[in-house]
């Protein structure tokens, strides 16, 4: 292998126990990211992919746990560690961009504190004073004024805000960041601007990003690889052109095609009928049949099988089964 | 059926304005009033069957300009006129005697926020048909309802009736938002950002939806969005907006796909396009800086302190509006030839 | 964050899961026991009385006996079957008395909140007015002015409970009234006063609920109090009338000192009891107490 895989995630299950059932969030996930890439994780609301970043936190709300699987973060296996050594990694070697972070800084203090704070509490300086110098580093970064460190949050935009958001992220030099949705909520000017940044430091740094969002367009702009996500499923991935350009599983078309876009003809809108699944119980076979356009027999009885060239490149859709398969099944 | 050219809404040179709440002794020591100018003097007009949208972001006054014209706020200047008759300065009351509520209705941004909790389907649905008197006859009512949760595609209709809205996903919250608005057939719906809260990949039979309601019931649309992809799939015209005021106008093929204002150009090139080679080669137009108080804009064109293009004449004078192809108008002064 | 299960949901399924999350609450239950106990007690009064209350079944003053398991009072009257039928009356001061405070601070609450400014000044003003009068001198003022009568100490203690309502229900509907749902209605075409009955008052009336239960509590500890220092209706048995006439007459200096001590414990134990209901109310009904379930 050239480059060195920094986040590994093998048939993952993350359930939630729930009084009305059992919820399979994340079912048999697996997925990878080297060093310095910038993979998208795109699915709709409730196909499982915040879930899927909280296990990779070791962050689950109850009534969820991980169920199976492993999760190897720089090497280490941290779905066997305890909570005290989860929390040491936390933030040091993967740190979390939370889907609204910029409305959760504390309003009382001041931004260069909090995340003075979050590097004391690391024991990564001594002092507060210390705290603020890299905090200053971490603001020029990320593309703010560093005397804004002294600012306390309502005195910033929330393109400000997410930036200092993103300096939290980036304050113990992490070799994973995860930007859950990192975007929403601001203007599309500034959306821009934020992703630019995220881009260009994770060039610069060689940090690697696991981009979670519904948005296709966001992720054609600045990811290498995609990963697609279907109710707790990974249903298709690889390279950020060939899924663009040549998508196979009827779900990605479907997204893709159900996307406007103002550039290029006018094109009409084919909208995804239906609605995802309650994950509590799932259709049979491939889950997406009931909203699938191409749904033969098979679909609605057995799992669709995995085609493709490996872990980075593959559907898992009948549609692309060799004869054999099917006879099989 | 009307014809396509009869202008149903006009706005001509539109203010709202906000008074800054302040405490007593900042007045007593600052003796002007202060205002927020959401909308600070805009004029467009609306034609029968028409999608116009009106777009910008957050601060613009897009979402103001479309509550003054369901009447939700009262215009501070300017007038609006609705099918031929003067409605800017009605009061509540006579607005709702003259059967404008009826007309004209609104669409609004979040449906998670817009659909009372404690309200099923049914009640919320059937609300308009009550407040306005149109039958009391309770199985009258309930058949509308069902008609439109019907069309709205809400099916089965006598399910998605009695459920309250927690059991309902964004996109069906919105359908029934939707229903609500059109369970009166009005000739005039607000839609403010109808889908920006959605999942992508239902956004498009949102729009479709909205579509429908043009082509078999002839409803007009002002359709309020910071998006202009979208805007280019739903809308005829389009007038974007910043800080207060319109910086383009035109046909919203011409305005998206050949931007003229600096500010429509920072916009559309900062969309993101869902073609990664075209992404990696585009390049983008920045705004410096953040958008200013609506208190205090900026003198001169407001677009000025952060405009890549600004002279001096910018930030001296208001540009005036240029037409440069007919329908399509620009108020800068790099068009205006001297 | 999952999908929405397809399911017909009925009002009545409302109540279920209201129901689900109070009686997760231990104390809740505990105080809904104790409450039912009371209830039952005040309804079935003729039937559990060993007694008539009103009639002297003994000596005075006799301790307790297999006949008379709280002893008599002076006048030889069963203690018993009093504190038995006193229940009606508390509970009745009580309800009646937090029922008229809700309904007048939810109506001025509402109407100060919705409309804004003069007529809220004007109401809130009103409101201050009442909260900062002292309450209990206020009280006894006022029952001596109206007269001895289990009406009159009902709407005085309504009088003086009724401001606090109205702030909490002014300051609820203040933050409802901008929610897009009720700008919605307005678009709809519907009246303030639809607007007010039914998006605000559905909306407020779970925290009114809440905060009833405390003023039911108060309001009967309040008739105690009063029937105690004599201003109550003499001519109806209630705990704080056993109370004052039991002091009167040295209750506890005398061979029965139940006739003082049972209506006491009757008085805390329905006391406690609404207070253990409405912490209950609180966590499920106040939704930043609320857990969230995913």
């Amino acid at each position: 292998m050239k480059t060195a895989t920094i986040l590994e995630v093998e048939n993952l299950k993350v359930y939630y126990f729930t009084q009305r059932g059992v919820v399979r969030a994340v079912d048999d996930v697996s997925l990878e990211i080297d060093k310095g890439e910038l993979v998208a994780l795109v699915g709709e609301s409730g196909s499982g992919k915040s879930t899927l970043a909280y296990a990779i936190m070791r962050m689950v709300p109850p009534p969820g746990r991980i169920v199976s699987g492993r999760i190897v973060l720089s090497g280490i296996d941290i779905t066997s560690l305890s909570e005290e050594e989860v929390r040491k990694l936390r933030w040091s070697k993967v740190s979390m961009i939370f889907q609204g972070a910029m409305n959760s800084l504390n309003p009382v203090m001041r931004v260069g504190d909090q995340i003075a704070e979050v590097l004391l509490y690391h024991g990564a300086v001594y002092d507060v004073e210390e705290g603020r110098k890299i905090a200053r580093e971490l603001f020029k970064l990320v593309g703010l004024d560093p005397e804004r460190v002294m600012s306390y949050p309502h005195e910033l935009s929330g393109g400000q805000k997410q930036r200092v958001v993103i300096a939290m992220a980036l304050a113990l030099n992490p070799d994973l960041v995860i930007a859950d949705e990192p975007t929403t909520g601001l203007d599309v000017t500034t959306q821009a601007k934020i992703m630019d940044t995220i881009r260009d430091i994770q060039r610069e740094t060689g940090i690697s990003v696991l981009l979670i969002t519904h948005d296709l367009p966001l992720v054609a702009e600045v990811s290498d690889r995609v990963y697609v996500m279907y109710a707790g499923k990974i249903v298709e991935t690889g390279d950020v052109d060939k899924i663009f350009y040549t998508p196979q599983h009827p779900y990605t078309k479907g997204l893709i095609g159900a996307v406007p876009s103002h550039i290029g003809p006018k094109k009409r809108l084919i909208a995804l009928p239906g609605e995802p699944p309650d994950l509590r119980s799932p259709p049979p076979g491939c889950r997406f049949h009931p909203r699938c356009s191409y749904a033969m027999p098979i679909c609605k009885r057995k799992e669709p099988p995995r085609t493709g060239t490996g872990p980075r490149d593959f559907v898992e859709c009948w549609l692309y089964a060799g004869e054999e398969v099917k006879k099989v099944a | 059926m009307p014809r396509q050219d009869q202008v149903l809404v006009e706005v001509d040179n539109l203010y709202k304005w906000f008074p800054v709440r302040r405490s007593f002794l900042e007045t007593l020591l600052k003796g002007e009033r202060l205002f927020v100018k959401a909308v600070d003097g805009i004029s467009f007009s609306i034609k029968k069957r028409e999608i116009y949208v009106l777009a910008g972001e957050s601060g613009s006054g897009k979402t103001t300009t479309g509550k003054v014209l369901v009447g939700l706020e009262k215009p501070t200047r300017g007038r609006i006129v609705y099918d031929g008759a003067d409605i800017s300065s009605l009061s509540l009351k006579e607005w709702r005697r003259q059967g404008l509520r009826k007309k004209i209705q609104m669409i609004f941004q979040d449906p998670y926020e817009s659909l009372n909790p404690r309200q099923r389907v049914l009640d919320i649905v059937a609300e308009p048909l009550i407040v306005n008197r149109v039958t009391r006859d309770k199985r009258e009512i309930e058949e509308r309802v069902l008609k439109i949760l019907e069309e709205v595609k809400l099916t089965p209709a006598t399910e998605f009736a009695y459920r309250y809205p927690h059991q309902l996903s964004g996109g069906q919250r919105q359908r029934v938002a939707i229903a609500r608005a059109m369970v009166l057939d009005p000739e005039f719906v607000v839609a403010d950002e109808p889908v920006s809260m959605l999942d992508a990949s239902i956004r498009a039979s949102i729009l479709d939806l909205l579509m429908y309601f043009r082509e078999h019931k002839n409803v007009t649309y002002l359709y309020i969005t910071h998006d202009l992809a979208t805007a280019r799939y739903v809308g005829d015209r389009i007038a974007i907006m910043y800080l207060g005021k319109i910086v383009e106008k035109g046909s919203v093929e011409d305005v998206v796909t050949n931007p003229q204002h600096p500010y429509t150009q920072a916009l559309v090139s900062s969309i993101p396009v869902p073609d990664p080679k075209y992404a990696r080669e585009k390049k983008r137009i920045e705004l410096k800086g953040e958008i200013p108080s609506p208190i205090n804009p900026p003198k001169g064109c407001r677009l000025h302190p952060r405009c890549p293009f600004a002279m001096d004449i910018c930030s001296r004078e208001e540009p005036p509006e240029v037409e440069i192809k007919p329908g399509h108008t620009v108020s800068c002064w790099l068009y205006v030839k001297r | 964050m999952e999908a929405v299960s397809v399911k017909r949901y009925r009002r009545f399924e409302r109540v279920i899961e209201f129901w689900r999350a109070y009686s997760r609450t231990r104390l809740g239950l505990i105080g809904l026991g104790i409450l039912l106990f009371y209830t039952l007690m005040a309804i079935f009064a003729p039937w559990i009385a060993p007694y008539d209350p009103k009639a002297r079944v003994g000596g005075s003053f006799e301790p307790p006996s297999a006949e008379h398991p709280l002893g008599t009072d002076e006048m030889g009257r069963d203690i018993l079957s009093q504190v038995i039928y006193g229940t009606r009356v508390s509970l009745l001061v009580g309800v009646l008395a937090a029922l008229l405070a809700a309904a007048i601070g939810s109506a001025v609450g509402m109407v100060s909140g919705y409309f804004g400014g003069l007529v809220d000044d004007l109401l809130m003003r009103i409101t201050d007015l009442f909260l900062v009068i002292p309450g209990l001198p206020f009280i006894i003022v006022l029952s001596v002015v109206l007269g001895p009568s289990i009406w009159n100490i009902i709407l005085v203690i309504a009088i003086i409970s009724w401001p606090s309502v109205a702030r909490l229900v002014r300051s609820e509907t203040l933050s409802l009234k901008e929610r897009l749902f009720v700008q919605a209605s307005r678009v709809s075409g519907a009246t303030d006063l639809y607007i007010i009955v039914h998006h605000i008052l559905p909306n407020v009336l779970p925290i009114v609920a809440a905060s009833m239960v405390l003023t039911i509590t108060s309001a009967i500890i309040l008739e105690a109090g009063l029937s105690f220092l004599g201003l109550g209706d003499p001519t109806k048995i209630s705990w704080g009338t056993m109370l004052y006439f039991a002091d009167r007459q040295g209750a506890l200096l005398s061979d029965n000192p139940y006739y003082i001590i049972a209506p006491g414990i009757a008085l805390i134990g329905i006391g406690l009891a609404f207070v253990f209901v409405s912490y209950a109310l609180d966590e499920v009904v106040n939704p930043r107490l609320r857990e969230r379930e995913r």
